[in-house]
C-alpha cells in the first residue's frame, strides 16, 4: 500500500477531491435545470390536439405548466384570439378519435382569427388543467377566453381536484396565480382542514425544489422525448414501457363505430338511469304548486364556490358550459323530474352569471345519436357543441372588445 | 479504491491532481443528474390514477 499523505483518510481514496465532487454535483444540477428550463421553452407536442390517454396522468404522464404554456406560444399568433379550453373528459373528446375532436371543429368554426388549444383531463374540474394555464398566461395573452364544462351544481373547488391539482400547486409556488382573497382563503381552509402536516410538507418542499430545478420539466421532455422510464396501466409491458411518449399514439376510440347497445349496454342502463334521475334530486326541495326550490345550503355553498373559482378580472372572460345527459335517458324522466333538472339548469346559470363569468348549456334539441353515452359526444354532437361554442366565443369576444381594431395587442 | 490509487499513483503528481479534481467533478455531476430524476419520480404519485366517469 502506498503511503498516504499527511491527514488523509486510509478509507478514502486520494483520488476524490470532495470540493471538486461539491462543485461537480452544484453544476449537474445547475446544468439539468438549464437545460429543463430550454427544452420546455418550445412546445415538443407537434401537431397538439390535446393530452390523450398515453400522455395524461392515467399513464403516469404529467403535463407541466411550463409544457403547457409552450405549446400556447408555439402555437398561437400574436394576432389571434386564444381560447383555452378546459373541463372534464366531455371537453377532452373521449369517444372522438384525433380526427374529430370537438375542439377542432371549434378552430374550424372560428376561424384563422383564433387559437383554440383543449387542456380538458379526464376527471378534471373547470378550475383545473386549462383554467391554470389560461391564467398563467393573462398578461401574455390578454385576449383571450377561457371555456370548460361542468354539471349543475358540481363540484367548483377552487383549487381543483386530484390528480390534477398539482399544477395548481405548481403555479401557485412559481407566483403565476393571481392574488384573489376568496379563492386564498378556500385554499387556506382546505389546507388546513383536509390536509395532514406531512402532505403540505411535501408540497412545499416539492414545489419549492421544482422551482428551482426543474425536474418535472426536464424529465417529462426525456420521456416524451426520449425515454419513458414509467410503468404505467397503459404500457406494462416492455419494450413499449419504455417507449418516449410521442410514439404512443392518440388511439381514443371512436362511438360511432361502436354498436349503440355497447355504448348503452342494457346491464348498466338501470345504474346510469338512477344516476340521471338522481342528477339535481338533492339540491332541491318541491316547494308549493309543484315548483322546485333550491336549497339554500346548496345555493350558498355553490355562489361561494363559483365565486372563489377565478379571480374576479378574469371571470368576464370565463364561459361555463353545463353538460346535459344523453336524451335516451332524461326522456325517460318524470315531467316533475324534468321540471327539476330544468331548475336546475337556469339556477345554476344564473349564478355564475351573477358571479361575473359567461354561462350557458348544451345538450338541449341533441338526439340520442349525438351522445356515445350518457355523457360524452359522438363527434356528431361535437361539432353542435363546437357550433354552440363558437357563437358564444365571437359573442364575448365582442363584447370584450377582442375584435375591435383598436383592442390591445396580445 | 486501493487499485484506483496504485495504478494512478504511478502517473505524474500534475496529471494525477489533474485526473482527481477532472474524475470528482464527473461523479459530481453524474449523482447530480440521478438526483434530479430522483426527485422527479418522488414527487410522482404512488397510486395509480384510473378514471371512471360518473
Amino acid at each position: 500500500m502506498s503511503e498516504l499523505p499527511p491527514g488523509s483518510s486510509p478509507h478514502r481514496s486520494r483520488f476524490f477531491k470532495p470540493w471538486s465532487f461539491a462543485l461537480g454535483l452544484a453544476a449537474g444540477l445547475l446544468l439539468c435545470s438549464l437545460v429543463a428550463r430550454h427544452v420546455s421553452r418550445r412546445s415538443y407536442h407537434e401537431g397538439f390536439t390535446r393530452f390523450y390517454l398515453g400522455i395524461s396522468p392515467e399513464a403516469q404522464y404529467y403535463p407541466t405548466l411550463d409544457e403547457m404554456k409552450a405549446i400556447v406560444r408555439s402555437n398561437c399568433r400574436p394576432d389571434q384570439i386564444l381560447v383555452v379550453v378546459g373541463g372534464n373528459s366531455i371537453f377532452n373528446g373521449v369517444g372522438q378519435p384525433p380526427g374529430s375532436v370537438w375542439t377542432s371543429a371549434l378552430q374550424n368554426e372560428l376561424g384563422g382569427g383564433f387559437y383554440v388549444v383543449n387542456f380538458a383531463f379526464r376527471g378534471a374540474l373547470c378550475t383545473d388543467g386549462g383554467a391554470i394555464v389560461a391564467e398563467a398566461l393573462r398578461k401574455e395573452y390578454p385576449r383571450q377566453i377561457y371555456v370548460a364544462n361542468t354539471s349543475p351544481f358540481g363540484a367548483v373547488a377552487p383549487h381543483g381536484t386530484e390528480p390534477y391539482r398539482y399544477l395548481f400547486w405548481e403555479a401557485q409556488a412559481r407566483g403565476e396565480m393571481e392574488s384573489f382573497a376568496p379563492r386564498d382563503a378556500a385554499v387556506s381552509h382546505f389546507r388546513r382542514y383536509y390536509m395532514k402536516w406531512g402532505e403540505r410538507f411535501d408540497i412545499w418542499a416539492r414545489e419549492g425544489l421544482d422551482r428551482i430545478l426543474r425536474f418535472r420539466d426536464l424529465w417529462n421532455w426525456v420521456g416524451f422525448n426520449h425515454l419513458f422510464t414509467i410503468p404505467s396501466m397503459m404500457t406494462p409491458h416492455l419494450p413499449e414501457a419504455m417507449w418516449p411518449r410521442r410514439q404512443i399514439p392518440d388511439a381514443e376510440t371512436d362511438f360511432d363505430t361502436i354498436p349503440f347497445d355497447l355504448r348503452f349496454r342494457p346491464e348498466i342502463r338501470a345504474a346510469e338511469m338512477n344516476i340521471v334521475s338522481g342528477f339535481s334530486r338533492i339540491f332541491y326541495t318541491e316547494g308549493p304548486g309543484g315548483a322546485w326550490v333550491l336549497r339554500p345550503a346548496t345555493a350558498k355553498d355553490y355562489a361561494t364556490n363559483v365565486r372563489a373559482a377565478f379571480p374576479d378580472d378574469l371571470k368576464p372572460r370565463t364561459l361555463i358550459m353545463l353538460s346535459r345527459n344523453s336524451p335516451f335517458y332524461v326522456d325517460q324522466l318524470s315531467p316533475s323530474e324534468r321540471s327539476r333538472d330544468e331548475q336546475a339548469y337556469r339556477d345554476a346559470i344564473g349564478l355564475w352569471r351573477k358571479a361575473g363569468c359567461a354561462a350557458s348549456e348544451y345538450g338541449t334539441g341533441y338526439d340520442v345519436l349525438d351522445f356515445g353515452d350518457r355523457t360524452h359526444l359522438t363527434a356528431k354532437g361535437g361539432k353542435k357543441l363546437a357550433h354552440t361554442v363558437a357563437d358564444l366565443v365571437r359573442s364575448l369576444s365582442d363584447k370584450l372588445g377582442y375584435t375591435h381594431l383598436n383592442s390591445p395587442p396580445p | 479504491m486501493n487499485f484506483l490509487d496504485d495504478t494512478l499513483g504511478r502517473l505524474p503528481p500534475v496529471l494525477q491532481k489533474a485526473l482527481a479534481h477532472t474524475g470528482s467533478i464527473l461523479v459530481g455531476i453524474v449523482l447530480a443528474v440521478l438526483l434530479h430524476y430522483v426527485l422527479y419520480r418522488i414527487g410522482l404519485p404512488s397510486k395509480p390514477f384510473i378514471y371512471v366517469a360518473f
